[in-house]
């Protein structure tokens, strides 16, 4: 045997790799692999899809109809033209009433909007009927019972019910607690929050887990943790799933901030802006505390057809929470609790900002818990990964991977 | 110079490892030969720095070995794996990375490595669309990819054919050449037997052997030869101080106390007719192993 010192006589092109730089192309290659995945650009795409389309749909639909079916064509005398709106309606002056009627029994006009006296005179004797199909006595009812000028609308089969509505005088309501915020925006902003957090949270932390689980059931693991530590590789996983949460929420919010423009509710970003900023804050801590405690249970297992059971308790965890967020976001004892818990506050505080239940300091606390819950969650679920990532085979149990080691 | 030196290392309660040493020269193959659950694999993952051992360090050219240094390793772990949907050459090139090339270095080492091993025409596949063999390829690119100045490599030839078996060779005794220690382990003795320079046997995870294979050999084969007649030569049985170790009618293998003991059967053997070979006898690294193990 040789004693003499011997370095290999060629020059080395590689050096360790900073922990850092490791760590980015980790994050790199993990967002490549789902940036050319078509099922997830599609399915991507069909979600931002979907949240445009909505809010533009809600927005047509809440501007009374500019589109969609076109407007109520609405026939009406001279006498009568100054009573119907004109907002959403396509109003028409006749000559007589009678040639009103006309247009309406032959369709040229959906409704036609004359006084009692008019309809009176233009039916000369015909019958009409009410809702209920019984006939009306047009000179007994309509005018002795209430004013001869009174607006009456004529449907040819059915009455428009949008001009009647229109035509209403609603009696005026108060509330007894000022507030700007439409009791149900709660609900449908916990709801919407909701599905974003859980669409995006789970789903990312759902890739992290299989990643994890691929490394290890395709033995790569052993190459990779010959350069680089387990820490570095579980670091660049969350972080580069979590770039692209990130980025998912971004460009959903950008697209739904444009379809709230284009529908004219711009309003509404401005009530908006401040929720939306947290729910952006605590979302990125909150994605992080997930991501790290799915590495650390999908370390566990050693084949793809285990990760959903190795995570299901952390879906719990996670679910339980939100869902008493949506089913609970009427009550303020309720919400505040959930508000703070870690679990929940990404969807829970933005609501109670936006309903002007919080005091500003209120998120800055929940921010805290939350990244000191996050920290926590590093901690064990990077312990987790070091202690299972190369225990390939049978299940490693949670007790087994918290020890430490 | 790689120094293994006294390593233990327990799972649960059975003891895998047993204060085990040995060293694998620069420049020179050194065959990791042992059984099943003998050791080989956590003997590998230990120097590669997978596997914390209980007690006992790894050296290098003399200092323990970090994380600067393992970075220069190339490893091929006995449980084969790439990224099965991820590009070939994108992934060797991902691990040239890794292993702290720049992007530009990795992108054209990785082609580079790839033709060599006959892959020039499969960058773009996705492992999973490669054979078999040409994945094993692909996984002998992945340790080499970085100029690796140690390799570590378990079972590199189980799998290959004939002919990739030939390519993996050179490329082996290519870098051995330019002064790398190369630990590479087999079960298959006939391959080690061929291909090894030195030798390390393990049984239970203890070190039974280790040293020069033409050594080992030469030692294990003292005072034996091999005659090749054309007549029945039983008789050699009862030449006294003659221990007859193989016998097949006119073929026999025979130890000789001394030079004089083995010339005497051969006088003794053209006494009877003609005789086709003699010769001394090379005992097979799977005997030896049997021995010892």
């Amino acid at each position: 045997m040789s004693l003499t010192h011997s370095s290999p006589s060629h020059s080395s092109s590689s050096h360790s790799i900073t922990p850092w730089n490791a760590v980015r192309l980790v994050a790199k290659r993990e967002m490549l692999v789902q940036l050319r995945s078509k099922a997830y650009l599609v399915s991507f795409a069909v979600t931002l899809l979907a949240i445009v389309g909505g809010i533009i749909v809600m927005g047509l639909m809440g501007g009374r109809g500019i589109g969609l079916g076109g407007d109520t064509a609405v026939v009406t005398t001279t006498a009568s033209a100054a009573v119907v709106p004109e907002l959403g309606f396509e109003v028409t002056e006749s000559a007589t009433p009678g040639e009103a009627l006309d247009q309406v029994r032959s369709g040229d006009a959906d409704s036609a909007v004359l006084s009692a006296e008019e309809l009176r005179t233009a039916l000369d004797g015909e019958p009409v009927f009410g809702p209920d199909g019984a006939e009306i006595d047009v000179a007994g009812t309509l005018i002795d019972g209430t004013d001869a000028q009174t607006p009456v609308v004529v449907g040819d089969r059915a009455a428009s019910e949008d001009l009647v509505a229109a035509l209403s005088v609603p009696p005026p309501a108060v509330v007894l607690t000022a507030s700007e915020m439409p009791p149900w925006l709660g609900t449908v902003l916990s709801i919407a929050f909701g599905f974003m957090f859980f669409m995006a949270a789970l789903m990312y932390c759902m890739t992290i887990a299989q990643s994890v689980v691929e490394e290890k059931a395709t033995r790569i693991i052993e190459i990779l943790l010959a350069t680089v530590s387990p820490r570095v590789l579980m670091g660049g996983k969350v972080l580069g799933n979590a770039v692209l949460a990130l980025a998912q929420i971004g460009l959903i919010a950008i697209g739904a901030s444009a379809a709230f423009a284009l529908t004219g509710q711009g309003e509404i970003l401005t009530l908006l802006g401040p929720s939306l900023i947290w729910f952006g804050v605590l979302f990125a801590v909150g994605f992080i505390l997930m991501a790290s405690l799915y590495a650390g249970a999908a370390s566990l297992v050693s084949r793809q057809e285990d990760v959903a059971s190795a995570v299901s308790p952390l879906t719990f965890l996670i679910m339980i929470p939100y869902l008493l967020v949506v089913i609970g976001n009427q009550s303020p004892l309720l919400m505040g609790v959930l508000s703070y818990i870690p679990f929940s506050a990404p969807v829970g505080m933005p609501v109670r900002l936006l309903l002007g239940d919080a005091a500003w300091w209120e998120p800055v606390i929940a921010l805290i818990l939350l990244i000191a819950t996050t920290a926590a969650s590093i901690v064990i679920g990077a312990r987790m990964y070091e202690q299972s990532i190369l225990r390939i085979g049978s299940r490693v149990s949670w007790k087994d991977a918290l020890r430490r080691g | 110079m790689l120094d293994v030196s006294r390593i233990s290392k327990t799972f649960g309660d059975r003891r895998v490892l047993d204060d085990i040493s040995f060293r694998v020269e620069p420049g020179r193959l050194t065959g990791f030969v042992g059984g099943n659950g003998a050791g080989k694999t956590t003997t590998m993952r230990t120097i590669i720095g997978v596997t914390r051992p209980d007690s006992g360090t790894v050296s290098l050219d003399g200092h323990p070995i970090g994380a600067a240094d393992r970075a220069r390793f190339g490893y091929m772990p006995e449980e084969r794996g790439l990224y099965p949907k991820m590009r070939t050459r994108e992934q060797i090139a991902y691990l040239g990375e890794l292993h702290g090339m720049t992007a530009a270095e990795a992108d054209s080492r990785s082609r580079e490595i790839l033709t060599e091993l006959g892959l020039g025409d499969r960058f773009d596949e996705s492992l999973e669309d490669l054979s078999l063999g040409n994945q094993q390829r692909a996984q002998i690119a992945a340790a080499l990819v970085h100029r690796p100045q140690v390799l570590i490599l378990d079972e590199p030839f189980s799998g290959l054919d004939p002919l990739a078996v030939e390519v993996v060779l050179g490329v082996l005794q290519r870098i051995a050449a330019r002064g790398a220690p190369v630990l590479f382990s087999s079960h298959q003795l006939d391959v080690v037997e061929r291909l090894a320079d030195n030798l390390v046997i393990i049984s239970a995870g203890r070190i039974r052997a280790a040293g020069s294979r033409a050594l080992l050999q030469e030692q294990h084969s003292t005072g034996l030869h091999r005659i090749v007649t054309e007549h029945d030569a039983g008789w050699i049985r009862d030449v006294p101080g003659v221990e007859v170790i193989e016998f097949d009618r006119g073929t026999a293998v025979f130890s000789a106390p001394d030079a004089d003991a083995a010339q005497q059967v051969l006088r003794r053997a053209l006494e009877y007719g003609p005789v086709t070979s003699f010769a001394p006898h090379r005992v097979p690294l799977s005997a030896i192993y049997r021995e010892i193990v």
